[in-house]
Formats: structure tokens, C-alpha cells, sequence
């Protein structure tokens, strides 16, 4: 029993008269054939495993979050966040990008890499609230895109009727359903936002304007808003501000929509609940340029 | 070698400092080899405050984290540094340099590289370290990184089952172990 030990330590201490005498062999053959192996990958320090973990392509990334719950929490923080992006951007000359393109039910996308991955549509994936079975092929539309997550939707034109939207997050792959929502109608508005708060956690918000009657001036008009860290509908009245485009597009954490009836821009803060209202923005176009 | 030319003073670029490893070995290794590693160099400089004529194989620099073993393939790798670790412009010349990582050494060995790098604060051999121990775990299956590198998974079998069902896409196709 105790004559393991005892020739461990004969061996460490025969190890540095060994070594001089063997330098030529030791270059090539493993070190821990030497019987000097003292460090494992979990002894390494938390920033180092980072160092080395960032480097490694998205997939296995993912896959090395189930190694262990230290691997799975050093992946999940926002330092791991910053750090992939802090070294794409110094590695690669050009930084990464994702192109959607939409062929009939199933989106695709494209990293960096020359290959198309498909994106099936919803029914495909697990999703924690699937709303579709196999056989009932629905549409999904990108809705629109900020700060890399998408939100799609897809409606149901027959009973029942339902629009459902998703924010999606084309990279990882996850698809967030949203409660359908409150008010169904085919000619509806959209924005959509998200942004990190003071402790780097992303929220979002869903801007759902069901339809209404552009013409009647001086009528209010209702607003739903999702509101991620409740997950669920708001409501809220505004007064009409007339026509405008269906899909806002974000700029500075607002949706912006460009009005039809009188060619400027409108845009609503799904973040200050207490004063939801539109604000109109005019701007001097050109009457030909403000087609485009 | 341009080592020399980044030497501030050009007639000490042969000038020796002596390491003294874990196990008690002596290495004498020129100035600009034992700079790189800024653990060494602040070691000297601050000797040089406090005495002047303290310089060159006079001092012995002790290095009680790295052994013998692992820094003489430091300094071979230094000896030889690759010109840049910056992602290769096309696929063959990325596959060069993979090959060229792939020489350093079992992923086991990587991280003895790697945590002696990290102490000497040697920048240029940890990244390079670094990248070589991510392309062995690259496209490596869970259970083959857990068993090659001694990890026990500490997760609840339905809770890996979940995430793994979640993360689908990122399973598939991986390497044979």
C-alpha cells in the first residue's frame, strides 16, 4: 500500500538528473509519458478556459455548454459575449454576417461559410409552445430585425383565426412564441425593438397595431405592446396619426414608419409606458424622392 | 532574427539570462528569447533597480510553476515563432497552420503549454496555444472532451437531455472520437 507513494517519490526525485541526460527524447514524446503531468483543463483559470473557448466555431460552443455547469456558466456570460465578438473582430478582416432568404415555408440562412443551412419553419423545431401540428404548412414572414434577433410571424387564415409572432434568434436558432395576440386582423402594424438594460440582459419589445380606419382623423387607435420581461400584451390607446407603412424599421430604440397620407416619419417608444403617444417628425423631402 | 533589432540596446542581444525551473534545471537562454515572457522580463527589470550590475547569466531567475519539460518547448516554439496569428485570407494556408499547431504536442500537453504561458505571460505562445487546444476540442462530441481532458459532467441526466434537445442543431454531425 504505502509503496505507491514511495515510488512516486523516488521517480520525482530521479526526474531532474533524468531529464538533462534525455532532452532530444522529451521533444517529441508526450509529456505526461514523462510522469510530470500536473495541470488539467479544469485547473486553468476562468479567463483562460474563455481564451480558449472563444475560439472555438459556434457549434461547438453550444455543444461545450453541457460539458459541465462551470463550462455552461462561463459560456452563458455576457464576458463570453464580449469576448467572441472583441476576437471575430480582431481575427477576421471581415466582420460575420447573416443572410435570410425565404423559399416557400422554410427560411435559409448563411453564416460566413459558403454553405446554405435551412431554417425549417417552426413546426420543425421544439419550440415551449408549438402552435402548429405537421400537417398545417403556415407561412412565416420576417417581420423585422434588431440587434441580431428577428421577429417573424405567421397568421392563420382560416378558424381560428391567429397571428402568431416569434423573435427569433437566427444564429442560435431559438424561436421565442409569443402569446397570440389580442386583436387579429390582416392589415396590421409592426415594429419591433430590443436592446440590453444596465445589466446587459436583453429585453425586447413588440409593437402590434391591429388594423383601423386611416381615414377617420382625430380617432383613437389601439397599441399592443409585448413587453419581454412580463411576457405578455399591453394595451394601450393612442390618437391616429393617420397612415402609414406596416413594418417599422429601428433606429436609436424606436420603430420609425413612414406615413403614407402626408410623407413623414413616425415613431412611437414601446419604453416609456407612460407616454405613449406618436411623435411626428417632418422632414423636408423631396416630393419624387420620398416614393423610395 | 529581427529579435535582435527590437533589442533597445544591440550589444547585450547576446547577453544570457539563466531560468531556474520546478524541478531545479537550469536553462541559459539569450536576452531576446527570455523577454518574450513578460513574467521574466519584469523579474529582471526589477532586479536591474535594485542593483545595476545585477545583469545577464549572473541572475537566476526562478520559475517555480514551470517545469523543465514544458519550457524548453516554450522556448523552441519561441525560437521559431510564426510570423502571424492572425486567421489565415484563404482555406489552404488556414490548413498550414493548422498543421503547423497540430505539432505542439497532445491536447494534454497544450494545456501544461498553455498554463505555463499563461504564468510567464507569454501573449503570443498562449493565443497560439490557445487556438491549437480549440481545433483538438472543435467538432469533438461532448463525452470525447469530458473523457480526454479528465471533466466530470455535473449535469442532471434529463436537464443535459433537455438542453441537448434544445440545442439540436448544434449535435449533429460531429467527428468520430
Amino acid at each position: 500500500m504505502d509503496l505507491i507513494p514511495c515510488i512516486k517519490e523516488l521517480c520525482a526525485a530521479l526526474l531532474p538528473w533524468c531529464l538533462p541526460h534525455s532532452k532530444m527524447h522529451i521533444k517529441r514524446s508526450n509529456l505526461l509519458d514523462q510522469g510530470i503531468k500536473t495541470t488539467t483543463l479544469d485547473d486553468l483559470h476562468d479567463s483562460v478556459l474563455v481564451e480558449i473557448l472563444i475560439r472555438l466555431p459556434l457549434r461547438s460552443v453550444f455543444q461545450c455548454k453541457s460539458v459541465s455547469s462551470r463550462w455552461f456558466y462561463l459560456i452563458s456570460t455576457s464576458y463570453f459575449a464580449n469576448h467572441v465578438n472583441s476576437h471575430c473582430s480582431s481575427m477576421h478582416p471581415h466582420p460575420p454576417f447573416t443572410l435570410l432568404i425565404q423559399r416557400n415555408c422554410d427560411l435559409f440562412l448563411t453564416l460566413n461559410k459558403p454553405e446554405f443551412k435551412s431554417f425549417k419553419s417552426p413546426n420543425f423545431i421544439a419550440t415551449p409552445n408549438p402552435v402548429y401540428n405537421s400537417n398545417n404548412k403556415s407561412v412565416v414572414i420576417v417581420e423585422a430585425s434588431c440587434n441580431d434577433l428577428l421577429l417573424c410571424s405567421s397568421s392563420e387564415f382560416k378558424p381560428p383565426y391567429q397571428l402568431t409572432f416569434y423573435v427569433v434568434n437566427p444564429i442560435t436558432k431559438q424561436w421565442v412564441v409569443l402569446p397570440p395576440v389580442p386583436l387579429f386582423g390582416i392589415d396590421y402594424r409592426v415594429g419591433f425593438i430590443c436592446r440590453y438594460d444596465n445589466h446587459d440582459t436583453l429585453n425586447y419589445r413588440v409593437v402590434y397595431i391591429p388594423p383601423y380606419d386611416a381615414e377617420s382623423k382625430e380617432m383613437e387607435i389601439k397599441v399592443e405592446t409585448f413587453i419581454s420581461e412580463m411576457g405578455e400584451w399591453s394595451e394601450s390607446v393612442v390618437l391616429c396619426p393617420g397612415d402609414f407603412g406596416r413594418r417599422g424599421v429601428p433606429y436609436k430604440n424606436l420603430p420609425f414608419w413612414w406615413d403614407n397620407s402626408c410623407g413623414r416619419l413616425i415613431w412611437f417608444d414601446p419604453y416609456n409606458r407612460e407616454c405613449y403617444r406618436f411623435f411626428e417628425h417632418p422632414i423636408k423631402l423631396d416630393p419624387y424622392h420620398a416614393q423610395y | 532574427m529581427s529579435n535582435t533589432s527590437e533589442n533597445p540596446n544591440p550589444s547585450s542581444s547576446s547577453a544570457k539570462i539563466t531560468l531556474k525551473t520546478s524541478d531545479n534545471e537550469l536553462f541559459e537562454v539569450e536576452e531576446a528569447v527570455a523577454m518574450k515572457f513578460c513574467t521574466v522580463k519584469q523579474y529582471f527589470e526589477d532586479e536591474k533597480d535594485n542593483d545595476v550590475a545585477a545583469r545577464g547569466s549572473s541572475t537566476v531567475i526562478p520559475l517555480p510553476n514551470v517545469h523543465s519539460a514544458v519550457l524548453a518547448r516554450l522556448i523552441s516554439y519561441c525560437k521559431k515563432l510564426p510570423q502571424s496569428n492572425a486567421v489565415a485570407d484563404n482555406h489552404e494556408e488556414e490548413e498550414t497552420k493548422k498543421k503547423e499547431r497540430k505539432q505542439y504536442g497532445t491536447p494534454g500537453d497544450l494545456v501544461d503549454l498553455i498554463s505555463a504561458a499563461n504564468y510567464l505571460d507569454f501573449k503570443e505562445g498562449l493565443e497560439f496555444f490557445n487556438q491549437a487546444l480549440a481545433d483538438h476540442i472543435q467538432n469533438k462530441s461532448v463525452e470525447y472532451v469530458r473523457k480526454f481532458f479528465g471533466i466530470k459532467g455535473d449535469f442532471e441526466p434529463h436537464e443535459e437531455e433537455k438542453y441537448r434537445e434544445e440545442y439540436a442543431w448544434a449535435f449533429e454531425g460531429v467527428d468520430e472520437d
